[in-house]
C-alpha cells in the first residue's frame, strides 16, 4: 500500500495538485487522471466480483439451502426455514446410519481405540498448554482434537467394533487408504524414475498420462476391466479360477477395487511432484555421502527426504484435499452400493440433491466442508508449515 | 414383463412361469445350461440389481401382483384414505425375497448391474428369463441379438396365489372376494414402470416455438413414423398405438417371426388392458420415496445387511417422513388423483 501510494506521490506530482488546478485541462487528461486515481479498485474489482460471484454467493446460498426446504414449482420455487433439521436427520434422525453408522454397542477393541485417542489428544494438548501456549493457537487445536476425538468416537462405535458405517467413515477410508497407497506408490515410481536408468522419459511420460483421463472414463475402465463374467479380462480371472468371484458384491472388494482405480488416476499427480522434487536434491550432498561410505538407504532417510518433505507434505494436503471430494468413481462402478459400502459424501449429497431434496444435499455439503477444512487446515498448520519452516 | 427362452422351454418341456415360485423353479431348471451353444454354463434368470440404476422399478413390479387386487384404482403404495404407506407388510417382504432370490440363479455380480448390463446378457443369448420392458423383443432381432433371435417368448408378470391382507398386514390365500380378476386363482398386477413416456411443451414459450414443439412430437408419434420406430430397439420405443398392437406387418418387416410377433405383442396387450394394471408412484417427491428410501433400503438388503422387515420397517418410516415434509393432506389428494379416485 504505502509503495503504491509513494510512487503516485513521486511519479505523479499532478495529482497532489489542489482540484482548481487541474480545472483548466482538456477533459480528456482530466478523465485519464481520474482513472489512474481509481486504478487500484478498477484492477481488483473483476477478481472481486469473480469471487463474489461464484465463490461467496453459493457458498451463502447453500448455507441458506441448508437451513431450509426448498421446493421447486413451476417457474418459482418456495424456501421454508427449518432450522437444524436437516443437520439433525444426519446425527440423530432418519438418516443417522447412513452418514454415521448403524450404532449397537462399543466393543472391546472399540474402547480401546476411543481410550487411546483420548489419552493421546490429552497429552498432545497438555504438551502443547507446557512449551509454547497461545490463545488463538489453542482454540485451533481444541477445534482440531474437538473433530479428532469426534472421529476416534465414531469409528471406535462402527468401525473397531465392527458394525456398519456411514459415507462419513467410508470417505475417510477413500482419504486416509487411498492416499496413503498413492503417496507410496508415486514416491516409489518418482524414485525410479530419478535414477539414470533406460528409457526413463518414456516411462515418465506413460506414468503421467493416467492423470489426465477424465475421472467418469477410469470409473466405467475399471468396471469393465473388473468384471468377472463379460469384461475385457473375464477369460484371464476365469482362468485363474475367479470366474465367479464378483468383487462388486462384496464391501471391501469394492471399497478397494475403487481405491485401486482412484490410484491409477492420482498416483501420477504424487510422481510428477516428487519427481521434480528428487531431480533437486543437490548433487553435492548425495555425491559427499557417497564418498563416506553411506548405503543408499541412509543417503535416502538422512539427504533426499529431508529435502523433499516440504514438497512430499504439500502434495499430500493437496491430494487430501480432492480425496475427500471423491464422487465419480464410487458413481460409475457401483452407484455406492453394495447396500451403502462405498457410497463416500459427496455421493450421499448427490443422490439426495438428484431427487430434489435440495435442503439435506446442501447439509451433507456442508458438513463435507467442515470436516475437509478442519482436517485440512490442522494438516497445513500442524505439519506443512512445521516442515517448510524447518527447511 | 417377462421374457423366456422359448426354444429352451420347449425342449425341456416346461412352461412360461405365471408365479414366483414356478418362475425359481424354471430358473433353476434352466440355470448352469449352456444357453448359447458356446460350451460356457448361462444363467437361468437375469434381472438388473443395481443401486440407483431402476432396481426400485423391478421390485415394484414384483410386489404388485402380491398387494394390488381390487383393480387399478387400489394402488400398491399407500392407503388413499390416510396416506400411511402400504409397505411394511408380508406382501413387500415376500416380493424382497424372491428378488433376493432370483440372483441365486443370475450372474454372480448381477447385484452390480444395471438394466444396460443385462440387456448385454439377454442379446448374448446368456439368459433363460428376463424382466424388463418391452425392448426386449426389438432388442432380440437387433443384429447385436443373433443369439437369441426369434428365440425369445414374453409373456405378463407373473402373479402370485397369495395376496396380502391390508388389516393384519399378512399374506392370505385369493378367493373370489379378495382376488376379483385373478385368472385361475393367481392375482396379475402388471406394474406401469415408469408410467411411460409423455411429451411437455413449456406454458411460456413463445407461440410458434410451441406450434414447432408441438409440430414435432406429432411428427414423432403419427403411425408413419412410430410404426416403425417402435420395432427397432435402439430407440426405446414400445408400442402404444392400436395400429402398432394390432398390426404384424411393421413386425415382421423388422424381422420378427409372426408367431413372436404375436406373442410378444400379446404379451403387452394382457399387461395394457388388465383391469388390475398397477400406476406408478406419480406425486411430488417421487423420486425421494422410489429412488432415494425404497432404492437405497432394497439395495442394503440385497447386500445382505438389514432383513426385509427390517427394509420394510425403514421404508415405512422414511416414507412417512417425506409425506409430512411435503404435507399429508396435500400428497393424499395428489395421490388419490394419480389412481383415478375424485370423490
Amino acid at each position: 500500500m504505502t509503495a503504491v501510494s509513494g510512487r503516485s506521490d513521486n511519479a505523479r506530482p499532478g495529482l497532489l495538485a489542489p482540484a482548481g488546478a487541474t480545472a483548466g485541462l482538456p477533459f480528456r487528461v482530466r478523465f485519464s487522471e481520474w482513472l489512474d486515481q481509481q486504478s487500484r479498485q478498477l484492477f481488483i474489482t473483476p477478481a472481486v466480483v469473480m469471487i463474489l460471484v461464484f465463490s461467496i454467493f453459493p457458498l451463502v446460498a447453500s448455507l441458506i439451502i441448508a437451513f431450509s426446504r426448498i421446493r421447486l414449482r413451476g417457474g418459482s420455487y418456495q424456501v421454508t426455514f427449518v432450522g437444524f433439521r436437516n443437520f439433525n436427520k444426519q446425527f440423530f434422525g432418519s438418516e443417522q446410519f447412513h452418514f454415521l453408522g448403524t450404532f449397537r454397542g462399543i466393543s472391546l477393541l472399540g474402547w480401546i481405540v476411543i481410550l487411546a485417542a483420548a489419552a493421546g489428544i490429552l497429552w498432545w494438548l497438555y504438551r502443547y498448554t507446557t512449551t509454547s501456549f497461545t490463545k488463538f493457537g489453542f482454540v485451533g487445536r481444541l477445534i482440531t482434537a474437538s473433530l479428532g476425538f469426534g472421529l476416534a468416537l465414531l469409528l471406535g462405535a462402527t468401525f473397531f467394533s465392527g458394525h456398519p458405517f456411514g459415507t462419513l467413515v467410508i470417505t475417510l477410508f477413500y482419504v486416509v487408504f487411498g492416499c496413503a497407497v498413492q503417496f507410496a506408490i508415486g514416491l516409489g515410481l518418482a524414485f525410479l524414475c530419478a535414477q539414470p536408468i533406460k528409457g526413463r522419459t518414456f516411462f515418465r511420460v506413460v506414468f503421467f498420462v493416467p492423470l489426465m483421463v477424465t475421472p467418469i472414463g477410469v470409473g466405467y475402465a475399471f468396471r469393465m476391466m473388473a468384471d468377472t463374467t463379460k469384461g475385457p479380462f473375464s477369460p484371464l480371472w476365469q482362468w485363474v479360477g475367479l470366474g465367479d468371484f464378483a468383487w462388486a458384491t462384496n464391501a471391501w472388494a469394492a471399497r478397494i477395487f475403487i481405491v485401486v482405480g482412484d490410484s491409477w488416476q492420482w498416483i501420477p499427480f504424487i510422481f510428477v511432484i516428487l519427481l521434480a522434487a528428487l531431480e533437486n536434491v543437490p548433487r553435492d550432498f548425495v555425491e559427499a555421502g557417497q564418498v563416506d561410505g553411506a548405503s543408499g538407504w541412509q543417503i535416502f532417510r538422512e539427504i533426499t527426504w529431508p529435502t523433499i518433505l516440504p514438497v512430499a507434505v504439500t502434495v499430500t494436503l493437496i491430494r487430501v484435499i480432492e480425496a475427500f471430494k471423491i464422487v465419480d468413481l464410487p458413481n460409475i462402478m457401483t452407484s455406492g452400493g453394495p447396500g451403502i459400502a462405498t457410497e463416500s459424501m459427496t455421493l450421499h449429497s448427490f443422490f439426495s440433491w438428484r431427487a430434489l431434496d435440495l435442503g439435506q444435499s446442501a447439509a451433507i455439503a456442508y458438513l463435507l466442508l467442515f470436516i475437509t477444512v478442519v482436517s485440512c487446515v490442522s494438516f497445513f498448520n500442524l505439519v506443512v508449515l512445521g516442515r517448510i519452516r524447518q527447511t | 414383463m417377462l421374457y423366456y427362452r422359448r426354444d429352451i422351454l420347449d425342449e425341456m418341456g416346461l412352461n412360461p412361469p405365471r408365479n414366483w415360485d414356478e418362475y425359481m423353479t424354471v430358473a433353476g431348471a434352466m440355470h448352469g445350461k449352456d444357453l448359447n451353444g458356446d460350451g460356457e454354463p448361462d444363467y437361468g434368470s437375469c434381472i438388473f440389481k443395481k443401486r440407483n440404476n431402476q432396481s426400485y422399478f423391478a421390485i415394484m413390479s414384483m410386489a404388485a401382483g402380491f398387494v394390488q387386487t381390487q383393480g387399478t384404482g387400489h394402488g400398491i403404495f399407500f392407503d388413499p384414505e390416510t396416506m400411511k404407506p402400504k409397505v411394511n407388510n408380508e406382501a413387500w417382504q415376500a416380493a424382497f425375497e424372491v428378488y433376493k432370490a432370483t440372483g441365486e440363479f443370475g450372474p454372480p455380480d448381477e447385484l452390480n448391474h444395471d438394466i444396460g448390463d443385462t440387456r448385454g446378457l439377454v442379446q448374448t443369448g446368456r439368459c433363460g428369463m428376463v424382466i424388463d420392458w418391452g425392448d426386449i423383443g426389438p432388442l432380440s432381432i437387433d443384429p447385436a441379438g443373433a443369439a437369441i433371435k426369434n428365440k425369445m417368448g414374453a409373456v405378463i408378470m407373473p402373479g402370485s396365489s397369495r395376496v396380502l391382507d391390508e388389516a393384519s398386514g399378512k399374506l392370505v390365500d385369493c378367493n373370489a372376494e379378495r382376488c376379483p380378476h385373478a385368472i385361475d386363482g393367481i392375482n396379475y398386477s402388471p406394474f406401469a414402470a415408469f408410467g411411460g413416456w409423455s411429451g411437455a411443451i413449456n406454458k411460456n414459450a413463445d407461440a410458434d416455438v410451441k406450434q414447432a414443439a408441438y409440430d414435432f412430437l406429432s411428427y414423432m408419434n403419427q403411425a408413419a413414423q412410430s410404426n416403425f420406430d417402435v420395432t427397432q430397439g435402439w430407440t426405446g420405443y414400445n408400442p402404444y398405438r392400436n395400429s402398432q398392437l394390432d398390426n404384424l406387418g411393421p413386425w415382421v418387416d423388422a424381422g420378427f417371426s409372426e408367431e413372436f410377433a404375436e406373442n410378444y405383442l400379446g404379451a403387452i396387450k394382457d399387461s395394457l388392458n388388465s383391469p388390475n394394471m398397477a400406476s406408478d408412484i406419480r406425486i411430488p417427491g417421487a423420486p425421494q420415496y422410489t429412488g432415494v428410501v425404497l432404492d437405497r433400503e432394497l439395495a442394503r438388503f440385497l447386500a445382505g445387511d438389514i432383513s426385509a422387515a427390517e427394509a420394510t420397517a425403514n421404508i415405512e418410516a422414511g416414507w412417512e417422513e417425506i409425506t409430512e415434509d411435503f404435507g399429508r393432506d396435500s400428497q393424499r389428494t395428489m395421490y388419490r388423483l394419480s389412481l383415478g379416485i375424485t370423490n
